[in-house]
């Protein structure tokens, strides 16, 4: 399957012939309206020489990307060459590449062959994109790789990372990246059963989202309009109409809501099985490997030593069915599939999973010893006058639109506004324990995310002129984030005296852990 | 605020009973007599002549459009006598509160900005009505920069720009510093070893 022509030692390797396939499918799919237009318009005698020049350009141009897209296999760095008038050559050293992602959706299964997208810890976009690769392909740029990382760790006399291995569990995984190494025998953390992602589906409320992508579908093919013509139009619903006259309207509105409630929850439903079908969360040597999908199947690989933060998260639906769902944080790429926004370590597991992942990320945090400390005594206070002026604005902005009168509910809001408010500040709070920083926060959704003095990058202390006045500052932990600018963690209104001594904290902390990539 | 100290304290104990090395000890703050270590450090004085001279230019350049505008105003639009007045006063009152903001200002700034740097890094307080405090530890410096302005270059005065990994004050910029001080500063800041690969 490979291309390898000698230049020296080093490989030099094409992507595989089918990726001009998938090149022509993407510029297919963008052209494939006007495409329609032109069989309709023309009506058959020139409809050829019309396609011809609507997808000729984009033949031309797969086919020329495909000879001119080659990557070599250095023994420390892979270099992308292409371009045929603009020539780019793209160097990657293997050390400074986050993970590697692969996606293979329906076509690229039946075809043997996956796309790989690279990431470095430097931008928001995938460093490189090699699409399409063969499995042998995939299997020796990931040797290469592993084999770089093997011969650093030698050089550096580190112990050898290795998991004890769980009997049985290796036949069990059939992995899209098979292990290269035996001795990397992958250890399963994680699996989803049916009754989970059905579970994960009533939980997480992505119903929204497909009605979404269903109503910019049907726009995109005007059959919105004309399906609720023909709802408007159909006897039986006007029929309907009228004998539902007999009930009451609240018992209609209720039907409408519970209904609605329904179909969202069975939407998600159908999402969670579509995105998470076949969970499964693996730890191959140092990468923690997600994997999952139905028709489109992704594997995610993160090396540990790069999860910069995890994120765990346990909504009310969540604490009624025991389960918590995390997060990791990583530093460069984006997150894959903008739809999920983020890198899920288990969108959904039981409780008594969380303490197994974050060993296996060898955060070293026993979440249950965790002693948590409260904000400064008079927190609550100042969170009230937030949330109170926060009422306010909303009260004055709805008396703008409606009448004036409209500002008083101001007033019946306001015990609920401090009481939310303290719930607020009682369920935020930080913990230091031997190995992280642990921040918590949000009384709904009750979040929790560990940051590991090992990534810690800069602390801060913001005072504003109310700080000042009531001796307190915010806390700002940063680490390194996916994209600039990805907010930091805060801990805000604590004691000044406590703020100030857990930043000395902190960066002793910071610098006693070495920072490792 | 007692009660969250000793809380405090005492999740400081315990951290300190079972856990390892506090502060590394091959790591020794490298003696450099021009960085003094460990002192809260005030910028070079003359930082404040440099700000008052950008300040005047901007001063400068903000009234000179302002009064440009007022003139055109007047030629090509037909002001009431009262508008006139009006627009010229509020033109005159902005120019200077720019002078003289341009005059006061950096001394404030001046007297609110401090670093330090110590064995474990560097920390730097700054800021009039949002005060700010900001540490970073001496491991997660990725680089330093020495940057010099036209007008900074004509005080002797330095930027020390120092650059983390961070998601969010991934360059922090010190202004105002003497420039052999900066150069001083940045050695004792570099970091020993580069393996610190991204």
């Amino acid at each position: 399957m490979l291309s390898k022509d000698l230049s020296g030692h080093v490989g030099s390797y094409r992507l595989h012939p089918l990726s001009v396939v998938f090149r022509m499918s993407g510029a297919i799919r963008a052209l494939i309206l006007p495409g329609l237009a032109v069989v309709i318009l023309a009506r058959g005698e020139e409809s050829d020489i019309w396609l011809m020049v609507l997808f000729g350009p984009a033949v031309v141009y797969a086919v020329v990307r495909y000879l001119t897209v080659r990557y070599e296999l250095h023994e420390n760095e892979i270099v992308i060459r292409q371009g045929l008038f603009f020539r780019s050559v793209r160097h990657i050293p293997y050390h400074r590449i986050q993970n590697l992602n692969l996606v293979q959706n329906v076509f690229h299964r039946v075809l043997g062959v996956v796309e790989l997208r690279i990431e470095t810890a430097g931008g928001a976009e995938a460093e490189a994109e090699l699409r399409v690769l063969s499995a042998a392909a995939l299997a020796e740029i990931r040797s290469q790789i592993s084999g770089y990382k093997a011969r650093v760790d030698e050089k550096e006399e580190s112990p050898p990372d290795m998991e004890p291995e769980v009997p049985g569990s290796k036949d069990e995984i059939d992995l899209l990246w098979p292990p290269v190494d035996d001795a990397l025998s992958p250890r399963l953390l994680y699996q989803m059963n049916a009754g989970e992602i059905a579970r994960l589906g009533l939980i997480s409320n992505r119903g929204l989202l497909m009605v979404a992508a269903l109503i910019a579908i049907l726009t995109q093919v005007d059959l919105l309009e004309s399906s609720i013509e023909w709802l408007s139009s159909v006897q039986w619903l006007a029929e309907w109409i009228t004998w539902s006259k007999l009930l009451s309207v609240p018992l209609l509105i209720v039907l409408a809501v519970v209904g609605t409630v329904l179909l969202l929850r069975l939407f998600s439903l159908v999402w969670s099985f579509l995105r998470f079908h076949d969970f499964r969360l693996v730890l191959v040597g140092n990468d923690l490997q997600t994997h999952s999908g139905l028709f489109t199947q992704q594997t995610v690989a993160i090396p540990r030593h790069r999860v910069q933060r995890l994120v765990i998260r346990e909504s009310l639906l969540h604490r009624w069915f025991g389960r918590v769902s995390v997060k990791a944080e990583t530093a460069g790429g984006k997150a894959i599939d903008p739809g999920v926004g983020s890198r899920w370590l288990v969108p959904l597991a039981p409780r008594h999973v969380l303490q197994s992942i974050l060993d296996a990320v060898r955060y070293d945090v026993n979440l249950n010893g965790v002693d948590w400390l409260a904000l400064a005594p008079r927190a609550s206070r100042r969170m009230g006058v937030r949330y109170l002026l926060l009422l306010f604005i909303v009260c004055a902005a709805a008396a703008a639109i409606s009448t004036w009168w409209v500002v008083l509910t101001f007033f019946p809001l306001a015990p609920l506004a401090m009481l939310l408010a303290r719930l607020d500040v009682k369920h935020r709070g930080y913990a230091l324990t031997p190995s992280a920083f642990l921040v918590r926060e949000g009384w709904y959704t009750r979040k929790r995310v560990i940051i590991p003095y090992s990534k810690v990058q800069t602390v801060s202390l913001g005072r504003s002129p109310f700080d000042r006045r009531h001796r307190m500052a915010t806390l700002r932990v940063v680490t390194a984030g996916p994209t600039p600018g990805t907010p930091s963690v805060h801990v805000p209104f604590l004691t000044l005296s406590v703020a100030l001594r857990i930043l000395q904290r902190l960066r002793l902390e910071a610098e006693s852990h070495e920072l490792q990539w | 605020m007692r009660f969250v100290s000793k809380q405090l304290s005492r999740a400081y104990n315990a951290a300190q009973a079972n856990e390892s090395p506090v502060i590394p000890p091959q790591k020794t703050a490298p003696v450099d007599p021009n960085v003094p270590t460990g002192r809260w450090t005030p910028l070079d004085s003359r930082v404040i002549t440099a700000d008052r001279v950008v300040g005047w230019i901007v001063a400068g350049v903000v009234s000179s459009v302002l009064f440009v505008g007022v003139g055109a105003l007047h030629l090509w639009v037909l002001l009431s006598t009262w508008a006139s007045i009006g627009i010229t006063f509020a033109a005159i009152v902005i120019a200077l509160g720019f002078m003289v903001l341009a005059r006061a200002w950096p001394p404030v700034e001046y007297r609110r900005t401090f670093y330090r740097v110590d064995e474990l890094g560097v920390e730097i307080c700054r800021g009039v009505v949002f005060r700010r405090r900001i540490a970073v530890p001496r491991s997660r410096l990725q680089h330093t920069d020495i940057s010099e302005g036209p007008i900074e270059r004509r005080y002797g005065l330095a930027t020390l720009v120092l650059h983390t990994a961070g998601s969010v004050n991934s360059s922090i910029s010190l202004r105002g510093l003497d420039r052999g001080t900066a150069l001083h500063l940045r050695e004792a800041l570099s970091p020993e070893t580069e393996h610190d690969a991204v």
